[in-house]
């Protein structure tokens, strides 16, 4: 599904990602750790076409496209989701003419037609239930005023509505309590299918317990230094990161 | 190199004094005593540094008075949709009562010169009352003003029915001036709601609206006002409002410019009793080479009283704006609270705003904060949007309408509200999802 081979990005001339290898196929979840400022979410963006880094090298394949030339929107489109670390707050947005605008555009891309207004809503329902959140939430504006926890389900209801094939999580775990931590992990493995795959980055082994892992990258200083499969995050977990510097 | 008077002479050459008007003959004359020894304002002057009035100088223009119908001019698409209201139109200037619906007997509504018949002692206690004209466009309006609205509101009437003026300029024949002067009046514990609308009916020419209204809300009066500029590119506009406000009056003034060559607001409050509020709304959106200015005064004479002035602005290609919010607190107006904002975003690098707080504050227990921001779209929301299938276009549409959504929700008027997202939905290129 997604190959990446190479990859170099750098922002403002500072390099951040120094050559990164990575494969995943239809059906794996990998999981990403790795310290503070080593490119984690660096990676992710690149992924999801941010232009504010610079790819400087490598090639980034999936599904037989060239990712790296098509614009954010596409990418979504053609599956590509994250789920940001820091979802951004967009007052007078609300989450329903986002999200009814995302859907169209998604199927318009996929050659179907709009979701009429009935069914839209209807699917809505279902899928709030999934991730346990109310329209009380969904019917705010984007983001705006939601806690910490809140801003990470909202990011796993909109991977539920546009049903990605590669979704990428990027810390949804951290700030969440023990329940939310749950009904994220929940939400993800009800949509795992054989089709489609999952790229989590995580700082803690617990998330872990819940996506259990096919395989564990450790990324250090823009480089994918070690892989494994769940026991590496166990390891990490004990020991901290200084043993692999 | 045309002189100053030579300019004046040129502008004003149409314009003769008539029998309707509300001010006294020997007085009109004083006004044009007064407007001979003035000059037009230029860049040099400092209440008119960014506002180049050359392009309308250079025209002439007439009182057109050919007669239309409601065929012609469409009115039933002009009023707002499902909106129960009275209506008055008003075409370059002149009220147009065929096509007007004042169906409300209990509160006064017509034009100045009815308003003279039927209110004597009234009027005349208001007219007394008028603050006299300052500046030389105020003047022209004074001395060559033939009609305009009269709204009389008693003691404590509550009209349900907002009031809807339409100022029409047809300027299909030749350039078409609007000179309305406008007296509302809310008495003791009444309660008004006007929409004043302004629309061109031709593309041929130019139009110049120079309307002065003045509002007076007495005691404990309550009063929403809006009014919605969506003219041509041709058009010319000098909008003055002045309200005076007694003890516990709350006032809403809501001024939304979609469109016209060249705007410039004056809106001067007079918080003239204690325990008043007012809140000033502002919303433009302009392109191409328009400009939009907004001036604002709020005179903080009295103490305890809350002033709320919010301004936001969209501008696109080489258009220009102007914000200019003066706030004075007087030496006794203690316990005032006055807070103003002006935000903007400019979507190219030739679109340019000037935005300047004035604040003159004499009092010492005061709570005053003002605030200027100009800036260009959120990167971060275009990034997130973009990332969610949502293509670059639909994105800016949908965070520059996120930007303005705060002063749209806060009309009151359910239909009205529909009315201005539908106009401003058009302006963003957006369709109705939202
Ligand atoms: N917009 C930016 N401008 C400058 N430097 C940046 C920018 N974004 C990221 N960086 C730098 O790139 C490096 C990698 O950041 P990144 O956010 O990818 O780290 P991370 O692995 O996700 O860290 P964390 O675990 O704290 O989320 C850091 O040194 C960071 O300061
Ligand atoms: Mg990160």
């Amino acid at each position: 599904m997604l190959s990446i081979k190479g990859l170099c990005a750098s922002i403002n001339n500072k390099e951040i990602l120094k050559g990164i290898d990575l494969e995943i196929k239809a059906g794996e979840i990998h999981a990403i750790m790795g310290p503070n400022g080593s490119g984690k979410s660096t990676l992710s963006s690149v992924l999801a076409g941010r232009e504010i880094f610079e790819v400087t090298a490598g090639e980034v394949i999936y599904n037989g496209k060239n990712l790296l030339e098509l614009p954010a929107e596409i990418r979504s489109r053609e599956g590509i989701f994250l789920a940001m670390q820091y979802p951004v707050e967009i007052p007078g947005v609300s989450i329903v003419n986002f999200l009814k605008a995302a859907m169209d555009a998604k199927r318009k891309h996929l050659g179907l037609d709009p979701l009429s207004p009935s069914d839209f809503l209807k699917l809505m329902k279902e899928k709030q239930k999934v991730v346990e959140i109310t329209s009380k939430l969904t019917n705010r504006s984007l983001n705006e005023g939601f806690s910490g926890g809140e801003k990470k389900k909202n990011e796993i209801f909109q991977m539920a509505m546009l049903e990605p094939k590669l979704s990428i999580l990027d810390e949804t775990d951290s700030g969440l309590d023990i329940d939310a931590l749950r009904v994220v992990a929940n939400g993800v493995n009800s949509l795992r299918t054989k089709d489609n795959a999952f790229l989590v980055i995580t700082h803690y082994q617990r998330l872990l317990d819940y996506i259990v892992p096919d395989f564990v990258h450790i990324l250090y200083d823009g480089k994918i230094v070690k892989t494994g499969d769940k026991s590496l995050a166990l390891e990490l977990e004990e020991k901290g990161y200084d043993w692999i510097k | 190199m045309n002189k100053p008077n030579d300019i004046k002479q040129r502008f004003l050459k149409n314009l003769s004094l008539t029998s309707d008007s509300i001010f006294s003959e020997n007085k009109r004359k004083s006004f044009i005593k007064k407007i001979n020894d003035l000059s037009f304002p230029d860049i040099k002057n400092e209440d008119w540094r960014f506002t180049d009035l050359t392009p309308l100088l250079s025209l002439d223009f007439n009182i057109i008075k050919n007669k239309v119908t409601s065929e012609d001019i469409q009115i039933e698409k002009k009023i707002i949709k499902n909106l129960d209201s009275i209506v008055l139109v008003f075409i370059n200037g002149i009220l147009y009562e065929d096509l007007s619906n004042i169906t409300d007997n209990k509160l006064f509504i017509g034009n100045i010169s009815k308003g003279k018949l039927l209110q004597n002692e009234i009027i005349n206690k208001y007219l007394n009352c008028l603050p006299e004209p300052n500046n030389i466009f105020a003047l022209i309006n004074a001395a060559y003003s033939v009609d305009g609205a009269f709204i009389y509101l008693p003691e404590n009437y509550i009209s349900d029915k907002p009031i809807q003026l339409i100022y029409i300029n047809d300027s299909e024949i030749s350039n078409s001036l609007s000179q309305t002067r406008n007296i509302i009046i809310a008495e003791k514990n009444s309660q008004l709601k006007i929409i004043e609308s302004y629309i061109s009916l031709s593309n041929k020419n130019n139009s110049f609206t120079n309307s002065f209204t003045t509002v007076f809300a007495q005691e404990n009066s309550n009063i929403e006002y809006y009014k919605l500029q969506n003219e041509n590119e041709h058009s010319f506009q000098i909008n003055n409002t002045e309200i005076i406000q007694a003890k516990e009056s709350s006032v809403n003034l809501n001024t939304i410019s979609l469109n016209g060559g060249l705007i410039r607001n004056n809106s001067n409050v007079l918080l003239n009793g204690e325990n008043t509020e007012i809140f000033l709304n502002g919303l433009y959106i302009i392109d191409s080479n328009k400009h939009i200015d907004n001036h604002t005064y709020i005179d903080h004479a009295k103490s305890n009283c809350s002033s709320n002035e919010l301004y936001k602005g969209i501008l696109k290609d080489t258009s220009t704006g102007v914000f200019d919010g003066k706030i004075m607190v007087r030496k006794d107006s203690q316990k005032t609270n006055a807070f103003q904002a002006n935000k903007n975003i400019l979507l190219s690098d030739a679109a340019k705003i000037n935005t300047q707080p004035h604040l003159e504050i004499y009092a010492d227990d005061v709570k005053c904060s003002h605030g200027a921001t100009v800036g260009q779209l959120d990167q971060e929301a275009m990034f997130y949007l973009r990332s969610r299938g949502i293509d670059k276009d639909k994105a800016k549409s949908l965070l520059m309408y996120a930007f303005i959504s705060d002063i749209i929700n806060s009309v009151k008027i359910d239909e009205l509200k529909q009315s201005i997202k539908h106009q401003v939905f058009n302006k963003l290129k957006m369709d109705s999802i939202l």
